[in-house]
């Protein structure tokens, strides 16, 4: 009975490591998938963004519009107004012409990348499969196991319903995406089908001007064309929809992410129940507890369980590990609903107390702390607004970044030395006074003209709540509206699959 | 109608001539006199002549009384940084640790130099405008002030302390920022100021639950609210939508709304009887074109109507420096072309 004990432990303990090893990947895979959507939605953001393919997209579409009905009005007017506004509107019909050659463009970018994801959802699709063998495998073995795998066998068959869950969401994302991959031929063959238009309709406009004597057939071009600008800003309009849809994208892989985490928990799980490791904590019982009291604000619950876990063996890497699971399902669940200032202080302190326990016990255990990259933070040069920068880096800590906080008011050299000096990839800055952020474009033109391109510059602060497009003039490199956005930024600029330490 | 009896019939329900249009403009005086900022900010004679220009220029329904509202903290010893194309901010804080704050003193707002030239701006302004145009004072509230005293930061800590020291502290802050901000609110009214705009950005729904609004912020308003000799604006500097209706009766006779609050659904919160001010977004007046100025008041003015109750303008806490002109005037003109009332006129 002993000889055959143990030898199931082993083949158990072999299809441990398969399993593990599976869901490891199946959670990369799903993590390059939301990186994937976030450039996805990049992207799309650009279409929202970028002046030269957008601007002149909604806003000037907005402007051109009114400005010809205008003109319909003043068409009763004198022949010369009127031939003035014509060219006018012939000349903004050429930038709109030219905007929607821009978008076009992006429009390729974006399918190229959507075919990017479908082929991870193919990928996590196989994966899955993978798992459902193995579980199947594993079951197999519980039964050689006798009563000994008894326990092991619910846990397999856990695993492969998540690994049926797994293929659920996979497949969810799948749809979402090819129903994406559709609106995005649809749409770009209905800008095709105006810009054509449009050509027609501006050749005639190009002449207009220049023959007052046919003024009502003029008007009759005119409002033509009318017509076709207000059918483009319908299309643009469309571009809300395709957002929406992307949108329900992340949150399919999201969901998918979060069965992968059941999968990592359950794996934790079997492995002190079938190989009887010893320890107390229970990293599934644990993160939940965690996170309940992390959101009920229970500041001293939320110490005591660190603490807790601390003191009965959990190592400082397996609770910053814990931790960082538990403020991702937090800030996932704060990205679903508005928050206050107030709630994100609370739950950011708590976190900051609880990294000041944990990050000394990791740091005197090995020195394989978890480390996906190390980021350079502060305000803007003159802005002395301090709050959002310090909540930022709670939890880009707690997500598993190095954070270097240079403070408020800090100049650009000061950015740039402390980059150098850290080698860090990406400089943080917040902004919350308009007139300090004129410093990023500054900081951009710094570091390019000293070859520091890889060097990226991520801006956050109140005034770009107020206008998403403000960046259009700042220019930094990417915009996080919320501190959980700066984590999913980071994510995606550090890149997931190279945070080898994250395990 | 001139300004002040438009604003005064949109304030009290009573359909105005027009829709009055109220563009915060208060560092653009300096472009008109040519002068840097901060010496423009600096003389009462400075504020009140390029506020004279400005209405002059575009021919709106108001004029500011002040340079900017972060002087209030001058008076405690904190310290301004100026910047050439901005507000200052401020850069010293004078509430270093919560025990600073037993040894607080109500300062007297007269006795600093700089809101003395408020003041004097103020009577200046009074003497050529007053009966005609609005006259526009400003102060922090009491609620927010602390943030500008010992940082947003240290004051959240207070606000959400678990060892005792809101309990501690707090009541001792309060009554010396409400003392302080009522006497100053008052001190402007009797050098002329019509109106009283009380900016409030650390109470409102951006930074605080509604609860938590109830308990912390909602007293001091009241309290405050019933020491003031003169019309009352409230402005929330940040989102209103779901508190609104907690400071309707309370003693407000205008709310000033940010763009990401609907100025209907807020109306609708408010029972019609509070009047509105807003909400063009400032940011984004940077951008837009003077078209689009025109195409987003006309949007506002259909949606709220020009029955009275309702006056147009930025949201605060001020129109950017490098918003350019055209989009002022656009903004100006948007409202006499949509926002006349045809009955009346």
């Amino acid at each position: 009975m002993h000889e055959i004990t143990e030898v199931s432990s082993e083949d158990i303990k072999d299809s441990l490591r398969q399993l593990e090893s599976t869901i490891l990947t199946t959670t990369n895979i799903s993590k390059d998938l939301e990186a994937e959507i976030l450039h996805l939605q990049k992207l799309m953001n650009r279409i929202g963004q970028d002046p030269k393919e957008s601007s002149s997209s909604r806003d000037h579409f907005a402007d051109t519009l009114i400005r010809s009905q205008d003109v319909i009005r003043s068409v009763t007017g004198t022949t010369k107004e009127f031939a003035e506004t014509t060219r006018h509107v012939a000349h903004e019909m050429t930038r709109i012409a030219t905007a929607s050659e821009n978008i076009a463009h992006t429009f390729r970018d974006l399918k190229s990348t959507s075919s990017e994801i479908s082929r991870f959802v193919t990928i996590v699709q196989e994966v899955a499969s993978r798992t459902k063998m193995l579980a199947l495998n594993a079951r197999l073995e519980a039964e050689r196991a006798g009563e000994f795998g008894r326990g092991f066998s619910v846990v397999a068959d856990e695993v492969k319903l998540l690994s049926a869950e797994s293929r659920e969401s996979s497949e969810s994302v799948a749809g979402a995406v090819g129903e994406f991959a559709n609106m995005l031929d649809e749409f770009e063959k209905n800008l095709q089908d105006q810009m054509l238009s449009l050509t027609e309709e501006q050749k005639k406009l190009s002449t207009a001007g220049d023959m007052a004597g046919r003024v009502a057939s003029d008007i009759g071009n005119m409002v033509v064309a009318i017509n076709k600008m207000e059918r483009i800003l319908s299309s643009l309009e469309y571009l809300g929809t395709v957002e929406n849809t992307l949108e329900q994208a992340r949150i399919s892989s999201e969901n998918l992410r979060q069965h992968l985490q059941r999968s990592l928990e359950l794996h934790s799980r079997l492995v002190q129940s079938t190989l009887g490791e010893n320890s107390e904590a229970r990293p599934g019982e644990f993160m939940q507890e965690l996170y309940e009291a992390i959101i009920h604000e229970n500041y001293h619950r939320s110490i005591g369980l660190v603490r807790e876990a601390l003191a009965t063996g959990t190592s400082g890497n397996d609770v910053l590990g814990m931790l960082a699971n538990t403020c991702e399902r937090i800030m996932y669940e704060q990205k679903q609903r508005r928050l206050t200032l107030s709630e994100i202080f609370i739950n950011g302190t708590i976190i900051e107390d609880i990294l000041k326990e944990v990050i000394p016990a990791a740091e005197q255990e090995t020195s394989e702390r978890p480390h996906k990259g190390t980021i350079i933070l502060g305000n803007a040069f003159g802005d002395y607004h301090s709050l959002g920068r310090k909540m930022v880096g709670v939890v880009l800590k707690a997500a598993g970044f190095d954070v270097i906080d240079l403070g408020m008011s800090v100049p650009n050299e000061q950015f740039i030395q402390a980059a150098l000096e850290h080698n860090a990839r990406l400089i943080g800055i917040s902004a919350l006074l308009l007139h300090t952020a004129i410093e990023v474009p500054k900081l951009r033109k710094q570091l390019d003209s000293m070859g520091h391109h890889d060097i990226k510059i991520m801006i956050g602060g109140a005034p770009f709540l107020i206008d998403e497009q403000l960046n259009e003039k700042i220019g930094a490199d990417y915009v996080a509206r919320t501190a959980a956005e700066g984590v999913d930024m980071a994510n995606y600029i550090f890149g997931s699959t190279q945070n080898a330490g994250v395990q | 109608m001139n300004s002040l009896e438009r604003c005064v019939a949109a304030v009290t329900f009573k359909e105005p001539d027009r829709i009055p249009v109220i563009p915060v403009l208060l560092m653009q005086g300096a472009k008109e006199l040519n002068l840097p900022l901060e010496r423009y900010f600096s003389r009462g004679d400075n504020l009140a002549e390029g506020q004279m220009r400005l209405v002059e220029k575009y021919d709106h329904d108001c004029v500011f009384t002040f340079p900017h509202v972060v002087e209030d903290v001058l008076p405690f010893g904190a310290g301004l940084r100026y910047f050439p194309d901005g507000p200052p901010s401020v850069d010293r804080m004078c509430l270093h640790k919560f025990s600073d704050i037993e040894a607080m003193t109500v300062p007297d707002p007269s006795a600093h130099e700089q809101l003395k030239q408020t003041l004097h701006a103020t009577e200046k302004l009074a003497e050529k405008v007053k009966g005609e145009k609005l006259i526009v004072g400003a102060v922090i509230a009491p609620f927010s002030l602390p943030s500008m005293l010992m940082g947003t930061e240290k004051y959240m800590k207070l606000l959400f302390s678990r060892d005792g020291e809101y309990e501690r502290y707090f009541p001792k802050l309060m009554q010396v920022c409400t003392d302080y901000t009522t006497r100053w609110a008052n001190l402007q009214l009797e050098a002329g100021a019509d109106i009283i705009v009380f900016a409030d950005g650390i109470a409102s729904n951006t930074i605080l639950r509604t609860h938590e609004f109830e308990r912390l912020a909602l007293p001091v308003i009241e309290k405050l609210f019933s020491g003031i000799n003169g019309l009352i604006g409230y402005e929330f500097v940040g989102e209103a939508e779901e508190i609104i209706h907690l400071l309707q009766g309370k003693g407000a006779h205008v709310f000033l709304l940010g763009s990401g609050d609907d100025m209907a659904a807020c109306r609708a919160k408010t029972g019609g009887s509070t009047a509105l001010l807003g909400n063009i977004n400032n940011i984004k007046l940077l951008r837009w074109t003077p078209e689009r100025v025109e195409f987003e008041v006309k949007k506002l003015i259909d949606q709220m109507g020009t029955g009275g109750g309702f006056l147009v303008g930025n949201q605060g806490p001020e129109i950017p420096w490098n918003v350019p002109d055209e989009n002022i005037h656009a903004l100006v003109r948007a409202v006499r072309k949509y926002g006349t009332v045809r009955t009346a006129a």
